[in-house]
């Protein structure tokens, strides 16, 4: 069976996450059918399309962003109506996605632009994992802590001239 | 129940004693709400996300939230009776994984006596009585305080 391998980078994976790609969701599989796709995962980094004679694997780049998919579901469902914001960030799943480094930055700036006006608390990720990657983080006043909006207008400007926000 | 936070998180509320007040929306907490607020998050995170008044220690202690309303004009009240001219507010809390008693919630009260929360990301709502969002997430109100009420 011949091998494709996409060679997938993580700005075209948060594009694909935000254009509701089918790729990142266990429940869009699709029945494989003559000249259909069927997605099967195979590692936790690596995940494969299979249709009649084609294998495609797709990249680390992929899995990131499965990985942070699957860790803000269920950050979200875990935060339920929690009020505390040291709560909501210490959950497990939080911080998860902050051991994730740097590859989770494109994922959490993509979701603060699809947000708007509406940013969830990404803030502290974006804090933490700036300052453990030695990238000096925005400098936020006390007239703008607290304020999701225009905290979320400053990280976002910060993630574009950093490079990881489009 | 038509809210759409988890509702065994909030077992007390029901139809009967629970009204929604607004749509979903993250830009303000229960903390910032009973203060009057809805535009920031109030909490004493040691990052810096949250707002906090000025001067006030940022921990996640009564101590520290009784001095952030006190720079409202709130006082500590000894419970929370409907009084003619004065506004109160609610503290809740509960133990947290290391034993310590930790803010979780505030309500405000209303003229008619009803209390207000925001429920985290969720709704405000309006509730009957300081118990009903007592329960597995906030814990039980701990602390009321009061101040002279303002024109609306």
């Amino acid at each position: 069976m011949p091998k494709n391998i996409l060679n997938v980078n993580t700005k075209t994976a948060a594009v694909a996450f935000f254009m509701g790609a089918t790729l990142v969701s266990t429940s869009s599989w699709i029945t494989p059918q003559a000249g259909e796709l069927q997605m099967l995962p195979t590692t936790k980094i690596e995940w494969r399309y299979r249709s009649i004679g084609v294998e495609t694997f797709v990249n680390a780049d992929i899995a990131a962003l499965i990985k942070f998919r699957d860790l803000s579901r269920e950050w979200k469902k875990q935060r339920g109506a929690m009020s505390s914001i040291t709560g909501m960030s210490m959950l497990r799943p939080y911080q998860q996605i902050i051991g994730m480094g740097k590859d989770a930055l494109p994922f959490i700036l993509a979701e603060l632009k699809e947000e708007a006006d509406d940013p969830d608390q990404w803030f502290w990720a974006l804090s933490i994992i700036a300052e453990a990657n030695d990238l000096i983080p925005p400098q936020i006043g006390a007239n703008v802590q607290g304020d999701y909006q225009a905290m979320a207008q400053v990280w976002l400007e910060w993630g574009g001239q950093q490079g990881y926000a489009r | 129940m038509p809210g759409s936070w988890p509702q065994h998180e909030l077992p007390n509320l029901t139809d009967a004693n629970c009204a929604i007040t607004s749509p979903k929306k993250r830009g303000y907490n229960c903390i910032a709400w009973a203060a009057g607020n809805d535009t920031r998050n109030w909490w004493p995170d040691p990052v810096g996300i949250g707002y906090w008044p000025q001067g006030v220690p940022r921990e996640v202690t009564f101590n520290a939230f009784l001095a952030a309303y006190r720079t409202l004009g709130y006082e500590v009240c000894a419970d929370a009776s409907l009084e003619e001219g004065r506004e109160k507010i609610a503290i809740y809390g509960q133990l947290n994984a290391d034993g310590l008693l930790e803010p979780t919630h505030a309500a405000l009260q209303l003229e008619s006596g009803q209390w207000t929360s925001k429920l985290g990301n969720f709704e405000d709502i309006r509730h009957t009585d300081v118990g009903s969002v007592e329960g597995p997430l906030y814990g039980t109100a701990m602390f009321y305080m009061s101040r002279k009420r303002r024109a609306a």
